[in-house]
């Protein structure tokens, strides 16, 4: 029994994106869709502060699929198809049950994380590239990050933890406290993401 | 399509009340596909513990190529013969922090397939530039190159055959380090005797800082011991993210972070401190910071005299007092390794306070740092003092005119640099853009001098790099190129028809290792030359801007299809690029293009007569102290990161080992222009000193016409030109943006998003705006490394200068006027 979660650090990540392409090529995420990205707390658009020059203030906000401790997405789908891992806490999709309905969609309060292929998906190579064994996608099915289940079991780290150029990513089990991302979350303040909707995450961000 | 629901109102209440990624566009247009490939190449071993593949994998140990200045040592895990993945590569020991990887190294799995490659030698058909290609076999293309060489040095000799490169790679097979060094470029150029057309770009500081102050930088992992950091021309966050995660490392340990930019990086965005200087002012910043510190009895004056030229005397003529110049003979020293003399000894003389007499400086016990000496009726005067004089007039309050930055700032700043040291200054590209450029690597050695921020840990005024050594004779035919110059010139050389003295006729341009028609300054002027050449060549990995000027283009393989070796070494570990897969489509290398012209023009034998690339690899690798060392072809055979022998603790700080005098100078005896063709080289370039740049400084009368100063960024999303269409990195970038301050775009009615037309009276371009308040008003950044079919119209490239300075012959991106308009053509 584990609770796998990740702590980001804000007061080190620069939004570079590494993590989102490392993710994007690992799982062969299909072209129109991110399974995480950095946004950027600022201005309207990508790298541009709040405030008024020079008095500015900007930071960058890595947003995938929280793994929440309470989902919301898994109590709204009619068929099983996302569920909570019992083992690593890990919300986890399975494609060949995922009727497409779309429930979890909805019911997830963290926009944009989960992604519909309303098409056959599209990629940039007739091949597929990442891991082997990474599963496929399929139209008419919802997806999202799986903390890298498939590396899991391999005793590997997600794709996105493999290197972090700021070294600003965490990633462990949050039921052992001598974790990494146990100790800082003693050591350090953070925030978390919508904590008013109860979904209890399991991401945190240090600020 | 996917539906991808806006996030932001969904993070509203967590704080997070912006939408900070663009959508992403549809479904990309894929020209390249797969094709079959034939066999693999013998695969390296990985250290099993390194190798993160599964069954029916394998990893081979590579790097990516081109000009981040990274070196990433790369994991490439390849799969039924395709690329399908990359990581980092584990580095062992102490070593271990270093490893490095960014956003650009994941998405080489695509880049490798990237639409935009080229795939077989084609020959143009339309006018040039206007797209029109047909496919051609290797042995017309082959034929017609040498029928047009051949041609060329019968009739206007080697000089009319020009090669043109940049920074694309600096491989020991392929590459064209300092436009010429290697074994493919090397010999055929030094064996015809032909031209050489360097790149410009970054020359202030490889010039000045480098060549002619002997400053190497220290290692990139000395930066966690500095206490105050100052991202100053540099922006790690983001143009150099492997310095980043030091800079985290410091802060977590009480350093201050300051940087000094007229954008707001994301480097800005951590810091302390921001400092919103208007651009091509840092000189100024410096000398009135060096004023402050001086008039604030601020200076580590024991730093000065012992490990500093302050002390040293120069006579009226800017030359050194030496012991000669008092009738003790020169003495000679060791033998020096790149000349083979005995080197000659002739101390510099210094005023000794204890004795109260002129004597050699190293047997001073108390040089004077101030003062005018007579000797003989000759005037002596102490470095410091003539650079005191020389930029008094730089008070605080007239930098903080110039540089547009309150006094109390500059006093600060001036305060923090002496008293919070050591100071880490990460000068990159930032300050080596205008016209004015080189001095300020000039001004920032004199601070570092007054202060003592230098010579110790976590005190630089760059990071440095590491070179693996190589046996560089293996480039060479003959004596050298007949002219070596920098590509800039190439207007200039085709107005003339000579360099200096020589006539220079140049018939045949060959373009490879650069993309200069997308990446150099003055983007016009240069096509203009080009269009003068009777025939254009140009090999590389994609369809550039470059290539789509040439009358031949050459398809050569991504770094994964070549073998190579690349001796920089950012970390302890020089890349050799070992073969992930075959070269895909018909590319071929440099090296076998070249060994294909030789033989086909007789000249076989400068490439030994067929040799293999083993014994091509070995003649640049396996000099006598490689071998000595353990270090030549060999020890990168096994599959195993291969570390710089030479790199060593004492290799983490520039003690001034680089430096004649073996000390931090920031004066220069005897400055030569990098490029002589004869010009006149002002008494100024001896000393720290400020001018303003050639057109983007506030009170040129331009600014009427071209109100907004330009800039642009060390792009986070492409390798200078590479990746222009890697797939993901466009889905996260997909279109080339203009930064506008937001009062500017207001008085202009520009809205976000809005398409706007960037002119001044050398070109424009169309292309949408960020308007933002992360630039400083009347400033705007044009993107960097977009193609022209990239722009709704035209190419920002087009904005920037051909004109250089001379003495450094430095590439000038940053220093041009413009103005910019809401665009009324609508979208694309």
């Amino acid at each position: 029994m584990a609770h796998y979660g990740m702590v980001i650090d804000t007061k080190r990540c620069v939004g570079c994106n590494a993590c989102t392409t490392a993710c994007k090529i690992a799982n062969n995420v299909p072209e129109g869709i991110f399974w995480t990205r950095a946004l950027t707390d600022g201005g309207d658009a990508p790298d541009t502060p709040k405030g008024t020059f020079p008095n500015v203030q900007m930071r960058y906000i890595i947003v995938g699929c929280q793994h929440c401790e309470n989902p919301a997405c898994t109590k709204v789908c009619p068929v099983g198809a996302t569920y909570k891992d019992p083992e690593t806490g890990i919300v986890r999709q399975d494609y060949d049950k995922c009727i497409g309905c779309r429930m979890c969609i909805a019911a997830c309060p963290y926009t944009g994380v989960r992604s519909f292929n309303w098409q056959e998906p599209a990629y940039p190579m007739d091949f597929a590239v990442g891991d082997a064994d990474a599963p496929a996608h399929q139209k008419h099915t919802v997806e999202k990050c799986t903390f890298c289940y498939q590396r899991q079991a391999r005793g590997e780290v997600p794709a996105c933890m493999d290197l972090c150029p700021a070294r600003a990513r965490f990633w462990g089990d949050l039921d052992d406290p001598d974790s990494d991302v146990s100790k800082l979350l003693r050591e350090r303040e953070y925030m978390q993401l919508l904590p008013e909707m109860g979904t209890k995450p399991s991401t945190y961000y240090l600020v | 399509m996917s539906e991808v629901k806006d996030p932001t109102k969904a993070l509203e209440s967590a704080g997070i009340t912006r939408r900070g990624f663009l959508k992403t566009t549809g479904a990309a247009a894929l020209g390249a596909g797969a094709v079959a490939m034939g066999g693999l190449s013998p695969m390296t071993k990985a250290e099993a513990a390194d190798a993160a593949a599964t069954e029916g994998e394998t990893i081979v140990r590579t790097s990516c190529r081109g000009n981040c200045g990274s070196k990433c040592p790369t994991n490439v895990v390849v799969r039924d013969g395709k690329v399908v993945r990359v990581a980092a590569a584990e580095l062992p020991g102490d070593d271990a922090p270093r490893r490095r990887f960014c956003v650009k190294g994941y998405t080489q799995p695509q880049r490798v397939y990237d639409p935009d490659r080229l795939k077989y030698p084609m020959k143009r058909t339309g006018e040039r530039g206007e797209g029109q290609w047909e496919r051609i076999s290797w042995d017309e293309a082959i034929d017609t190159i040498v029928g047009k060489m051949g041609a060329a040095v019968q009739e206007a000799g080697g000089t009319s055959i020009a090669f043109w490169s940049s920074y694309g790679s600096y491989g020991v097979l392929n590459g064209q380090m300092a436009g010429y060094m290697s074994v493919g470029y090397g010999r055929m150029i030094t064996a015809l005797g032909a031209t050489v057309l360097g790149a410009g770009a970054d020359y202030a500081q490889i010039y000045e800082q480098s060549t002619l102050l002997g400053i190497s930088g220290n290692d990139t992992a000395d930066i966690a011991n500095a206490k105050t950091i100052m991202a100053w021309g540099g922006n790690p966050a983001e143009a150099y993210i492997h310095d980043w995660h030091y800079v985290c490392d410091a802060r977590e340990n009480g350093a201050k972070l300051i940087t000094i930019d007229p954008q707001f990086t994301a480097s800005a965005a951590h810091s302390d401190i921001y400092v919103p200087i208007r651009p091509a002012t840092d000189g100024a910043l410096m000398l009135g910071m060096a004023n402050y510190i001086i008039d604030n009895e601020l200076m580590d004056t024991d730093f000065m005299k012992a490990k500093t030229v302050s002390p040293f005397l120069i006579k009226e003529d800017g030359t050194y007092f030496r012991m000669s110049d008092m009738g003790v003979e020169p003495t000679e020293g060791p033998v020096s390794p790149t000349t083979g003399k005995p080197t000659v000894i002739n101390p510099n003389v210094v005023w000794d306070n204890a004795t109260g007499a002129l004597v050699a400086a190293a047997s001073a016990t108390d040089p004077a740092l101030e003062g005018v000496f007579d000797y003989q009726g000759q005037t002596l005067t102490t470095v410091f003092q003539k650079t005191k004089d020389s930029t008094k007039e730089y008070t605080v309050e007239k930098a903080s005119e110039i540089c547009d930055i309150p006094v109390e700032t500059i006093e600060n700043l001036a305060r923090i640099y002496a008293t919070e040291g050591p100071v880490a200054v990460l000068t990159f590209q930032g300050l080596g853009h205008h016209v004015n450029s080189h001095h300020n690597y000039k001004n920032l050695a004199y601070i570092a001098a007054l202060t003592g921020n230098a010579g110790k840990p976590g005190a630089m005024m760059t990071r440095g790099s590491g070179m693996y050594p190589f046996n560089a004779k293996a480039y060479f035919m003959g004596m050298g190129p007949g002219v070596s110059t920098t590509g800039m010139y190439l207007p200039k050389l085709m107005e003339e028809k000579k360099w200096g003295q020589k006539d220079v006729d140049i018939r045949v341009l060959w373009m490879a290792n650069g993309n200069m028609l997308s990446c150099e300054s003055g983007r016009q002027e240069l096509i203009d030359a080009v269009k003068k050449v009777d025939f254009v060549v140009c090999a590389d990995v994609n369809m550039t801007d470059s290539a789509q000027w040439a009358d031949i283009v050459l398809p050569i393989p991504h770094a994964y299809e070549t073998e190579d070796f690349d001796p920089v070494c950012p970390t302890p570990y020089p890349t050799y690029y070992h073969k992930a897969i075959e070269p895909l489509y018909e590319c071929k290398t440099d090296l076998e293009i070249l060994q294909l012209i030789a033989e086909k023009m007789g000249m076989s034998k400068i490439y030994g007569d067929g040799a293999s690339t083993e014994e091509l690899m070995r003649a640049a690798m396996d000099s006598e102290a490689n071998l000595k060392f353990g270090g030549g072809y060999d020890a990168f055979q096994d599959g195993k990161v291969g570390r710089n022998y030479t790199h060593t603790p004492a290799s983490l700080v520039d003690t001034f080992k680089s430096t004649a005098s073996q000390r931090l100078e920031y004066y220069i005896e005897k400055p030569a222009p990098r490029n002589n063709f004869g010009q006149e080289v002002h008494d100024y370039e001896r000393l720290p000193y400020y001018e303003h740049a050639n057109e983007s400084y506030w009170e040129n009368p331009l600014r009427e016409k071209y109100p907004l100063m330009g800039c642009s960024q060390h792009n986070k999303y492409h390798v200078h030109s590479q990746c222009a269409y890697t797939p993901v990195l466009r889905e996260i970038e997909p279109e080339p943006t203009l930064k506008v301050n937001a009062s500017d775009a207001a008085e202009r009615g520009i809205l976000q998003g809005d398409y706007v037309r960037v002119f001044n009276d050398r070109g424009y371009a169309v292309l949408k705006a960020v308007v933002t308040e992360g630039i400083k008003p009347g400033v705007v950044s044009i993107p960097h490394g977009f193609q022209a079919d990239q722009f709704v119209e035209g190419h920002t490239q087009d904005l920037t200068n051909v004109v250089m300075n001379d003495f450094c012959s430095n590439s000038s991106f940053y220093d041009f006027l413009c103005e910019v308009e809401k665009y009324e053509g609508g979208e694309r």
